[in-house]
């Protein structure tokens, strides 16, 4: 590990994934990804289990650092904290399923809030607005997708898809305002 | 029936949320709106959902990348286990001392490894300067939607202004090999390994290799993947050694 990098670099890093710089997200991804593999194949997981645990490890590191929850000390400490999320929610997984009651795992650190009905409600709300989602238009899709997780202007959009700016708008108004109304009949995620 | 005015106000509203949560609200009306934010429960109603909702769309699009980072990362595992039967069976065959296990392997062809190994690069939102940005970007639409023509139609003439742009030659040459031009994909794949520094540099090795694969090529293929080290170059490696 290199310990002598600048506070700028570390910085850049976490400014980059919080733009969701394609090229960083992925180095990200496939810089930790063979390390947490071997840790789950090792402790009696399946390639399959290592995939999910890892993704959903990524996207916890992701909003961490997107919620200011991680401070950077150097260019390289987003990979150990990945690593420390994987292992945590591995360690959760297993004793929660083979190890229920049978084992205390003492976490050193907690990276995320314990399962609140606040916390389980929540949950339920993003799932059905990722289902939501992935039943929108393609075009609906890309404009979302352009908008909201590349944070590109009006203005380049428009360009992209080669068609005015107050278009770009108007299609963003149309895609967003369905997605609402797919995931606004159930306010709190309850039947 | 939601009439235009309506409409027309909701938009706007939808929009000045938008700017609110993305941080670009102008200064003059950032102060006006966290106070109507304190007193007006509807609209401090309506901009939590907006949050919940783009949130959402953000980690949707986010776990959509990451599925294309691992496809591409980690060609499969299936590949490995076929690797294993195949030697499984090879020793079978060895044993039980069949004549040629040509046999075996006939169906088994460098373009046929090819096949199965290639999948293009999911591509970028963008890496390159401002003024050029869009015309790389339309070319990345394009190439994400399988039109390469067009996409290189869009790139080559930036290529000429960037000839050394590693992000340019690189997915040119991935372009070029998703059409099955694997010898005019080498040339723009070789400009990029020749960068040590590049972040595609391991990338470009590993379609150079492939590239080489079908152009029948294969001693120059394991040349190169064998000086990369990611699970998918040491599994097409195995690949190409099961082949012979």
């Amino acid at each position: 590990m290199k310990i002598s990098r600048t506070q700028d670099q570390s910085n850049q890093i976490v400014a980059l994934i919080i733009q969701n710089d394609s090229a960083t997200l992925k180095k990200v991804y496939t810089t930790n990804f063979s390390k947490v593999k071997t840790y789950i194949l090792k402790n009696n997981g399946s390639i399959a289990e290592a995939k999910d645990i890892y993704q959903e490890a990524f996207v916890a590191m992701w909003k961490n650092v997107k919620a200011n929850k991680f401070t950077a000390e150097s260019p390289t400490a987003i990979n150990g904290y990945l690593f420390q999320i994987a292992k945590n929610k591995w360690l959760d997984h297993l004793r929660s399923a083979a190890y229920k009651n049978k084992t205390f795992i003492n976490r050193e650190i907690e990276f995320y809030e314990p399962e609140t009905e606040e916390i389980r409600i929540k949950n339920k709300q993003i799932e059905k607005i990722l289902e939501a989602i992935s039943h929108l238009g393609e075009k609906c899709q890309l404009i979302l997708k352009l908008f909201y997780f590349e944070k590109k202007s009006f203005k380049i959009i428009a360009e992209i898809l080669s068609i005015d700016e107050a278009s770009a708008k108007n299609a963003k108004y149309r895609c967003l305002e369905q997605l609402r109304k797919k995931t606004e009949s159930t306010p709190n995620g309850n039947r | 029936m939601e009439t235009d005015k309506n409409k027309h106000r909701a938009q706007l509203i939808q929009d000045q949320i938008d700017q609110y949560l993305r941080g670009e609200l102008p200064a003059n009306q950032l102060d006006a709106f966290e106070k109507r934010l304190e007193s007006d429960t509807i609209l401090k109603a309506a901009v939590e959902e907006q949050k919940a909702i783009t949130d959402g769309a953000e980690e949707y699009f986010l776990r959509d990348s990451l599925d294309v980072f691992h496809r591409e990362m980690y060609t499969e595992n299936s590949t490995k286990n076929r690797s294993f039967w195949f030697a499984a069976a090879a020793a079978i065959l060895v044993i039980i001392g069949v004549t040629s296990w040509a046999l075996f392997f006939q169906n088994e062809t460098p373009q046929s490894v090819f096949a199965e190994n290639f999948r293009p690069d999911p591509g970028l939102p963008t890496t390159m300067g401002p003024s050029e940005d869009y015309v790389f970007y339309e070319g990345m639409v394009d190439y994400k939607r399988k039109k390469y023509d067009e996409a290189l139609e869009k790139w080559q003439p930036l290529l000429q202004k960037n000839k050394e742009s590693d992000t340019l030659n690189y997915f040119v040459g991935v372009a070029y090999l998703a059409k099955g031009n694997s010898s005019q994909a080498s040339g723009f794949l070789e400009n990029v390994t020749i960068k040590k520094n590049s972040i595609f540099n391991d990338d470009a090795r590993y379609y150079l290799a492939l590239s080489k694969i079908n152009d029948g090529k294969i001693s120059e293929a394991k040349t190169i993947l064998e000086h990369i080290n990611t699970s998918e170059s040491v599994s097409l490696l195995q690949r190409l050694k099961d082949l012979e």
